[in-house]
């Protein structure tokens, strides 16, 4: 892929032939993560950059295969920028504006293509939701949710329990349900805060 | 399996296909689902939230965003990666070094001021019999209570524990942490940049 020549090779140090070993595996599956989240593939070349970056400096703590952190560590840093791109984006609050006409009757047909304006709106506020998220329940999400990585790979590439890793999720989905429940016509059932099994008794 | 049990493994089990629940709880799961309608909805609700995730992380809404989203998404060269993570390492060296030799600084200031001193000090009297200096030995001991010791007749850095003094641990360490120089603050500034130099 990007491997330099052989003769440029001895230029390296032993830690950063391992930097670009893992740069060769896994920056492609880390630049098409960051740019599918951001929508912006320069962004996401960036965020690429950064990424690798962070890995140089916490390479020795990371075990195994390295994808998982780093589809993570890119996750993060992808969100962060929405959030940031969020927080100063004034105009979101027409297109909220807009996005509630739409829904009380005055926008286009129910029927008819769907709105880029409110697809727009209604992705920005999902992302946004999760970009609030605490930085464990993120990472979680990120890699279990958008990733489709198993729990025991989930484990490892966070340095945390699978069980742990469970726990973060159900709590990262009951808050997100919560969030969520106004945009996507949910019942927000449990609390937001609270981490608690569902507390309907059913039979 | 209750209620309870299931709603609390829904996440697990419909956040990705295989490596969450067991297959044996999946398996209760589902069985669950199929004879329990309130679960069903609220697997539905979870389900919902979930897919919602997925659409927003991943669903194009344009052609650019689509391009963004392809195969073949524009990756950084590794040169350039590279040269970021050496530009990095050199900023994160500096303020190491810094700290290195303003510690040193303070160590040859306070062995500086030690000598300093140690010149201007006058001699201690000289010990009898293996003792510390006592006070001048008097013609004859005087048996009745000392007057008010006098003061020291030198600036030294251990002001009040003169010559004829105890010098016991605690006095000298507290002596040593408050002279201007010296290991007390060398100390100080070591202590003052380990708080500055914290994580970036």
């Amino acid at each position: 892929m990007t491997r330099p020549p052989a003769s440029r090779r001895g230029d390296l140090t032993p830690r950063e032939v391992a930097l670009e070993t893992a740069f060769a595996a896994h920056a492609a599956g880390v630049a098409a993560l960051a740019a599918r989240l951001l929508r912006d593939a320069e962004a996401g070349r960036d965020v690429c950059q950064e990424t690798f970056v962070r890995f140089d400096e916490r390479m020795d703590e990371v075990r195994g295969d390295p994808g998982p952190w780093l589809r993570a560590v890119a996750s993060n840093l992808a969100l962060d920028r929405l959030r940031r791109r969020r927080r100063d984006a004034r105009a979101l609050d027409a297109l909220a504006r807009r996005a509630r006409e739409a829904e009380a009757g005055a926008g286009p047909g129910a029927g008819g293509p769907p709105d880029p304006v409110l697809a727009q709106e209604r992705r920005e506020r999902v992302l946004g939701a999760l970009a609030d998220l605490p930085d464990r329940q993120r990472e979680v999400v990120a890699l279990r949710v958008l990733e489709g990585e198993t729990f025991p790979a989930v484990a490892r590439a966070l340095g945390i329990s699978e069980g742990s890793a469970k726990v973060h999720l159900r709590r990262a989905v009951e808050r997100l349900r919560g969030l969520l429940a106004p945009l996507l016509g949910l019942e927000a059932r449990v609390p937001v805060e609270r981490g608690g099994r569902g507390e309907e008794g059913h039979p | 399996m209750n209620c309870d049990e299931v709603k609390a493994l829904l996440p697990e089990v419909l956040s990705g296909p295989a490596g969450g629940a067991s297959a044996v709880e999946r398996g209760a799961v589902e069985a669950h689902l199929a004879s329990c309608a309130a679960c069903a909805r609220e697997a539905g609700l979870v389900r919902r939230t979930l897919d919602a995730l997925r659409d927003a992380a991943g669903a194009p809404a344009d052609a650019g965003a689509a391009a963004a989203a392809a195969d073949a998404p524009p990756v950084p060269r590794f040169d350039d990666v590279l040269r970021a993570v050496r530009a990095r390492r050199g900023r994160r060296a500096i303020p190491f070094l810094a700290r290195a030799a303003a510690l040193l600084l303070a160590a040859l200031a306070g062995v500086a001021v030690d000598r300093a001193i140690a010149r201007r000090a006058p001699e201690p009297a000289p010990v009898a019999d293996g003792r510390e200096s006592a006070p001048a030995p008097g013609p004859a001991p005087a048996p009745a209570p000392a007057p008010a010791p006098a003061p020291a007749p030198s600036p030294s850095p251990l002001a009040g524990v003169g010559p004829g003094a105890d010098l016991d641990a605690a006095a000298a360490r507290q002596a040593l942490a408050a002279r201007p120089g010296g290991l007390g603050a060398s100390l100080g500034v070591l202590a003052a940049l380990d708080r500055g130099g914290g994580r970036r």
